[in-house]
């Protein structure tokens, strides 16, 4: 595990922003998001109580992250069912913390998450060692309910909280060379026992094209359900790429790197043909492992006679890009077939 | 031979025998209703099912190496006997955990879409090597009674059931190629299935 010293306590450009400015711009938004909200249809999605204070991030005596109340972002809703926390807690893929789906519920606890800190660096003006708390502080924390897609066809509906990774990109101020960024996870065996067997290249990497980390889309993790993530949905820091398969949507991450080459991702290196690089969510490609015309719907812990029915209920409709058609922009002019 | 003294230990090992063999069902009825599947029933299911049909095929395939290492020690000589019968009810017990198996894929995981489930076999390799797996075992299913030994005579039916280590390669290749990463399980399940094709291939060599 990398040590680093924390950095002084000083305040940034960022925190020093005068509190009443501050306010204000928030008023302005909530004022234009109760318009926007007036207009749309009303999704069914689940928000949370209380938008009106502010987030806050700080570690409690305990030294464990706290996020203060979140605001929903009202452009984020969906229509489907939220996912249970109890089942996106407990049905999880994160190999670092083992093979099988309750593995990382199980190791979670070996996970520790405080202190933690997060690298940027590689092509940026502005790169740094941060502390957590300060790689997140500037930074204004939202809610966004947004599809998961694995690529072993289930998906689920989760309320992440967390910024957008164009924020970041905005601090860090890649320089002109920069086309790529690269994403890396904690590297330590004795927090992540699943690192003691070789199933994958350890330390896992993912990478993104510079144009994808800046889609408003691409949100910077640190929360779901309104609180911060558990240790097995890769806290204390993670990315959320909704169009593209769950495992480009690195966990517990430590290093964000901007370069001018494309990086290889883990899985990619594992298995070219089954996990390229842009791994975007397309039903019509015909995957070496799974269809991925459909989808099965994890939307809780069936108990009773609903593990019956959950037997029998049918798989969903994949949608290109995991229904997140503003996306194709990225992509045009490129072979589909190859995309996904 | 003065077996009375043993007959009782011996219906007891049956018994405890059948209770290990019929164990991974209980508990999927049991764990099902009570929320203990997880978020996604049928991938348990599948995975159970499909653990425990390998499970008792390389348990099955095991029977005769251990008769031969039990035949070679005088004291465990008198248990050959009831050794004997566990080839073909492993044997079938892993049949019945395969339907399972097969029944979950096809019925709940597809929803009968026999399109859907031929473009797997077609297409995928671990689908592919599953149902070769399966359709051995039915195989051996079918022609595992007493009267299909008589029908087909013995040089024939040991032929045709040498299907078992077909059954036991083919499932190995399933579970590898199903598996993500490099996984500890599936390889030593593997190398088992491996050991037990070549102690098999090494008892044919002595015999010829």
């Amino acid at each position: 595990m990398l040590i680093r010293s924390p950095k002084p306590l000083h305040p940034r450009e960022s925190e020093v922003t005068d509190h009443d400015a501050w306010l204000s711009r928030r008023l302005f938004l909530k004022k234009g998001v109760a318009g926007a909200l007036a207009a749309s249809t009303g999704g069914a999605g689940v928000l949370l109580a209380g938008c009106e204070t502010t987030a806050v991030t700080a570690r409690n005596s305990d030294g464990k992250l706290e996020l203060g109340i979140v605001k929903p972002n009202k452009s984020y809703l969906l229509p489907d069912t939220i996912t249970e926390k109890a089942a996106a807690t407990t049905y999880n893929n994160f190999y670092e913390m083992g093979v099988l789906k309750s593995d990382p519920r199980e190791n979670a606890h070996l996970l520790k998450t405080a202190p933690w800190s997060v690298r940027v660096h590689g092509m940026v003006d502005k790169p740094a060692d941060y502390q957590l708390e300060d790689f997140i502080a500037p930074h204004q924390l939202e809610e966004r309910i947004y599809r998961l897609r694995c690529v072993e066809a289930w998906s689920m509906v989760i309320p992440w909280v967390g910024f957008p990774m164009a924020d970041l990109i905005g601090r860090a101020q890649p320089t002109s060379k920069a086309r790529f960024v690269k994403f890396t996870t904690l590297l330590d065996p004795s927090m992540l026992p699943g690192q003691r067997t070789p199933v994958l290249d350890w330390p896992y990497v993912e990478a993104l094209e510079l144009k994808e980390a800046l889609h408003p889309l691409t949100l910077l993790t640190v929360g779901m359900y309104g609180e911060v993530l558990p240790n097995q949905n890769g806290a204390p820091l993670r990315l959320v790429v909704p169009w593209k398969y769950g495992y480009k949507s690195i966990k517990s991450i430590v290093d964000i790197e901007f370069t001018d080459h494309r990086p290889v991702p883990s899985w990619t290196r594992a298995a070219p043909n089954e996990y390229p690089f842009y791994s975007n969510v397309n039903p019509s490609v015909n995957h070496p492992r799974w269809s991925q015309a459909r989808e099965r719907r994890i939307t809780n812990i069936p108990r009773g006679l609903d593990a019956i029915g959950a037997l029998l209920e049918p798989k969903i409709e994949t949608l290109m890009f995991n229904g997140y058609p503003e996306v194709a922009e990225l992509y045009r002019g490129m072979d589909m077939t190859r995309l996904f | 031979m003065t077996l009375a003294p043993l007959a009782g230990a011996v219906r007891l090992a049956n018994t405890a025998a059948w209770l290990a063999i019929a164990t991974p069902l209980a508990l999927l009825l049991y764990d099902l209703p009570a929320g203990r599947l997880g978020a996604n029933p049928i991938e348990e299911i599948t995975l159970r099912s499909g653990m425990t049909a390998f499970a008792l095929l390389a348990a099955s395939l095991a029977i005769t190496p251990l008769r031969k290492l039990a035949a070679s020690t005088t004291s465990a000589r008198q248990s050959a006997p009831w050794i004997a019968p566990w080839r073909r009810r492993l044997g079938l017990s892993s049949f019945a955990y395969a339907c399972l198996h097969a029944a979950t894929w096809f019925v709940l995981d597809h929803q009968l879409d026999s399109s859907a489930m031929l473009e797997d076999i077609a297409e995928r390799r671990f689908a592919t090597a599953g149902m070769a797996a399966f359709a051995c075992l039915c195989v051996l299913a079918a022609t595992s009674s007493r009267a299909a030994v008589k029908r087909l005579g013995g040089p024939t039916w040991r032929r045709i059931h040498r299907l078992a280590y077909a059954a036991g390669v083919a499932a190995g290749l399933h579970f590898l190629w199903l598996s993500k990463g490099e996984q500890l399980l599936p390889w030593a399940m593997a190398l088992l299935v491996g050991l037990l094709l070549v102690t098999r291939v090494v008892r044919a060599q002595q015999k010829s």
